[in-house]
């Protein structure tokens, strides 16, 4: 079954790398992108993936363009 | 142990929710079912303001865990209880008053009123809650009642069945008059709808949350 919304994430990351590189907890990510540390979880495991206007901001956030951070893996 | 320390925190949360839904449950079911005999010794009838208020708690129970309050969720599970009472009995004073000032009213669409008057104040309180919440906890939501309510439903459409399939086959249906049988199988659908709900809900947190640390 491909991966969804429903069933889980089809998108890799580097969240946690970059997180890890500043030092931020899971909470201090989830206050800076205003979402729950709940969902910033669900993002690092990689079983959620983010819709787009959460992906800029991610992506404004750390500097670095979409594809540096989000890989697809069916790609 | 990072990711034991994950899995504690989320037993600590599916534990607050369950007591929270179990604690509202439990009071309302003691309350209802005090009432509920008492009513059966006077008229016999089930009071309407009963049946509005019920189908409201185990929601109630749901939304006020899964929002940020600014009260504290116990108080505001508590105050949203309060308050669903509170216009639980207003509703019954109206239907008991109405017996006098409405009399030869029908009953259906001042139910439908009312309903209306509790479904207003509940979307204004929705409305600013979804509009708050991101979008993971959407996800949830939407996936908990597309796929978990959908098989709630789903399971127990045999139990519902069952009596007109087999008359008799469900001791319980059978002493039940066939207003009080309607009744009960809206409730035991409704229920089945929640429960499939409530367990995708949690499974589609839990499995998003395992193996990451905090």
């Amino acid at each position: 079954m491909r991966p969804s919304a429903d069933w889980g994430g089809a998108v890799k990351n580097r969240l946690k790398v970059l997180r890890a590189e500043r030092d931020w907890s899971q909470a201090d990510l989830a206050e800076r992108l205003e979402v729950s540390r709940q969902t910033v979880n669900a993002l690092e495991t990689g079983k959620y993936d983010p819709s787009l206007p959460l992906a800029f901001k991610i992506a404004r956030l750390f500097g670095q363009p979409i594809e540096a951070i989000f890989q697809d893996q069916g790609a | 142990v990072v990711v034991r320390l994950d899995r504690v925190k989320i037993g600590r949360r599916l534990l607050r929710g369950a007591g929270a839904t179990g604690l509202t449950a439990g009071v309302f079911t003691a309350g209802a079912t005090a009432f509920h005999a008492w009513i059966k010794s006077t008229s016999g009838a089930w009071p309407d303001w009963l049946i509005l208020v019920m189908p409201l708690l185990p929601a109630l129970a749901v939304l006020t865990f899964a929002i940020r309050a600014p009260l504290g969720r116990w108080t505001t599970l508590l105050l949203s209880f309060g308050a669903c009472v509170l216009v639980g009995v207003l509703a019954g004073l109206v239907m008991a008053v109405g017996g006098g000032l409405f009399s030869g009213a029908p009953r259906i669409p001042l139910l439908l009123l009312l309903g209306l008057v509790v479904a207003g104040p509940a979307v204004a309180v929705m409305l600013p809650w979804w509009n708050r919440t991101d979008e993971a906890a959407r996800q949830a939501h939407l996936s908990g009642f597309f796929w978990g309510a959908t098989a709630g439903g789903v399971a127990v459409v045999p139990l519902l069945m069952a009596p007109m399939l087999e008359p008799g086959s469900v001791a319980f249906v059978a002493r039940l008059s066939p207003e009080d049988a309607f009744l009960y199988g809206a409730l035991t659908l409704y229920g089945a709808i929640t429960l499939g709900y409530g367990l995708f809900w949690a499974g589609w947190w839990v499995s998003r949350s395992v193996g990451s640390e905090a």
